[in-house]
């Protein structure tokens, strides 16, 4: 829900509210107003009466009539004036018409007479209906009137936060430096862009120089993997190196080459990271998966896993050489390096998508993390866990939608083209 | 043969010092762009090695320089950076080939041998070891005149052996050396040993002596006796 709506929501329940209590007591209070000046006026009318009579000798000489009725009675029960709201039929349209009546007991030359004196409630009651329309038409005009306000309010006076809010959501740290503050007549909103400006600033400022020592590092370590790599090939030309001291130094080798692929990755992905291939070809990806497959067969054979391939011809996308051999020799050799001995393996290839399935062990790690750096299937694998990142960070360059579904014992890996 | 190594880091400058001495080269060191102007300016030699980041400038400039003076030499460019476009350029400039850190003693060596005789021998000498004559240019290779059908792999597996001789040389090494960059990501080297099995007995076959000894768990030595 936007701000807006939900401060109008807001004004809504209590307008609602406010307008349905004053609704009640603005008709009560009307209603007993008008009951008490009606009261007031039948009340004259019977002094009135009273003084008339003087003149008069007898009530015989009023006539009667709905809104005057006069009666002689023996005794009185009671004595006391009494107000009410009566309900009459009309005479003539026999409509039902509301009076007030004043029911008295009068005394005069020895004799009690029971006097009502009516008056029609037709006009007040007129008045008093007509408070229900006017307030529900005024509670519209106001309810109207917000509505339009808010409009006006959030085009013009919230604009510089949508603005705002638009280039945030459109930020990344990669393509954009930082959002610069733009003046607005608001405090708020200056406060924010400016509070906005200098966090954009540091965050591009923390992404660059990470991205440099990443970089950095990677090739700083070139030189001492060199240095170690080098020295450890002048050490084996010795003669004198027993069976023990040589297995040492094949797992210093082993070492070394884990750590200069995990190096050689590491710098990989910094390069993709920062858009350093970003000149395309148009790569023949069926021509690139044989080549590879090929290259590769002495380890597929070494494995014994069987290899069944649907490569369909003249497959061609428009990408950087490099990233897509990259990519598909990760995913085949992914499919190779974790397959189980005697093993099967699948390669299709159409024009929609490229799909690599191979057998393999229960997988004990979350799929959902299974591009992420780092993540690897089995701790005593010796490689590094970038394969798969690097796959994932490619097809996101290239907006391939990146699959994994596991089957029945199959790893699938799927990249759809678009 | 003459070799001159410019080389900033002494480390690496000592290993290449003492690897070449080993293989019999006659070796110098440079350690700055200055040092290495001078010797480039007041000395000749067969091959430059050329680190391309060193204090004082930039190794390309060398290059160019080594490339006006000394025409016949050779030049190879030692590099931390693995970027294509410095490849390019590198070999734009006048440099005969570019390895990148960290790289293989024995792969440096066998670009040395190949550089040599592209250089010197105009590519058209055979290679010898003991009975066994390669020609480098045909690809072929034959035991006292008798010609060996080797695959391409495996041929290039013995002249590797070959320009290493004498030496132990790591599996890995091999590995990056016939298979290329990516393959020593694979879990396992021991595919390359169908290929090693498969040369050594087409030669054994042709007659030739078994110089190939495997060194526990490190890799290969080929050799006399």
């Amino acid at each position: 829900m936007k701000l807006i709506q939900k401060t109008f929501l807001y004004y809504l329940v209590y307008s609602l509210f406010i307008f349905t209590i004053g609704t009640v007591v603005f008709y009560f209070s009307i209603k007993k107003v008008l009951f008490d000046g009606i009261d007031e006026a039948l009340h004259q009318e019977k002094i009135q009466l009273m003084e008339n009579l003087n003149y008069e000798k007898d009530f015989n000489y009023f006539e009667e009539s709905d809104v005057l009725k006069i009666s002689k009675i023996a005794s009185p029960q009671k004595v006391k004036d009494i107000y009410s709201t009566v309900s009459l039929k009309d005479s003539t349209t026999l409509e039902s018409i509301d009076f007030r009546e004043l029911h008295s007991i009068v005394y005069h030359n020895g004799q009690y007479y029971d006097v009502i004196i009516r008056q029609s409630l037709t006009e007040a009651e007129t008045l008093i209906n007509s408070i229900l329309p006017i307030e529900v038409f005024l509670f519209i005009g106001l309810i109207i009137g917000i509505l339009v306000i808010n409009r006006v309010i959030s085009k013009k006076i919230w604009e510089p936060f949508y603005i705002l809010l638009n280039k945030l959501s459109d930020y990344n740290p990669v393509h954009h430096s930082v959002i610069l503050s733009e003046p607005s007549n608001v405090f708020e909103f200056d406060e924010l862009n400016k509070n906005i400006e200098r966090m954009t600033r540091k965050i591009h400022q923390d992404y660059v120089s990470q991205k440099e020592f990443h970089e950095h590092s990677s090739h700083e370590l070139q030189t001492p993997l060199a240095i170690i790599r080098n020295k450890l090939e002048l050490l084996i030309q010795s003669k004198n190196l027993s069976e023990e001291e040589l297995n040492y130094v094949s797992s210093i080798f082993d070492t070394i080459r884990r750590l200069s692929s995990l190096n050689k990755n590491l710098l990989l992905l910094s390069k993709i990271e920062n858009n350093q291939f970003i000149e395309t070809q148009s790569v023949s990806l069926d021509i690139l998966l044989h080549k590879q497959l090929n290259h590769l067969q002495e380890i597929i054979h070494q494995k014994g896993v069987t290899l069944y391939t649907a490569i369909l011809p003249d497959v061609v996308i428009k990408a950087n050489e490099v990233l897509i051999e990259t990519l598909c020799y990760n995913l085949l050799s992914n499919a190779i390096n974790h397959n189980i001995p005697n093993g099967t393996m699948e390669v299709i290839l159409n024009h929609d998508y490229l799909k690599i399935a191979n057998t393999g062990n229960k997988s004990t790690m979350d799929t959902s993390r299974l591009f992420e750096r780092f993540q690897k299937g089995d701790t005593s694998s010796t490689s590094v866990g970038l394969g798969l990142s690097i796959v994932k960070k490619i097809a996101e360059g290239y907006k391939f939608k990146l699959t994994y579904t596991i089957n029945e014992g199959m790893h699938l890996i799927r990249v759809d083209f678009n | 043969m003459k070799i001159l190594v410019i080389e900033d880091e002494k480390e690496l400058r000592q290993t290449l010092l003492t690897f070449l001495l080993q293989e019999g080269y006659t070796c110098e060191t440079a350690r700055t762009f200055s040092e290495a102007s001078e010797k480039i300016a007041c000395y000749t030699y067969d091959i430059f090695l050329v680190d391309l980041m060193i204090p004082g400038g930039d190794g390309m400039d060398l290059v160019t320089e080594i490339k006006k003076k000394h025409t016949q030499s050779g030049i190879i460019i030692l590099s931390a950076k693995n970027a294509i476009e410095d490849k390019i350029k590198g070999l734009d400039v006048g440099s005969d080939d570019y390895l990148t850190k960290p790289f293989h003693l024995a792969e440096l060596n066998a670009r040395i041998k190949s550089l040599l005789r592209r250089r010197i021998f105009e590519g058209n000498k055979d290679i010898i070891f003991q009975e066994i004559r390669i020609n480098p240019e045909s690809r072929e290779v034959f035991v006292a005149s008798k010609k060996v059908l080797l695959t391409g792999k495996e041929y290039d597996l013995l002249l590797f052996f070959i320009s290493n001789k004498g030496r132990v040389i790591p599996k890995d090494s091999i590995v990056e050396h016939i298979w290329g960059d990516h393959m020593d990501q694979s879990d396992s080297l021991d595919f390359i040993y169908t290929h090693i099995k498969n040369m050594r007995k087409k030669l054994l076959e042709a007659g030739a002596n078994d110089y190939l000894q495997t060194v526990y768990g490190i890799g290969y030595k080929f050799q006399v006796g």
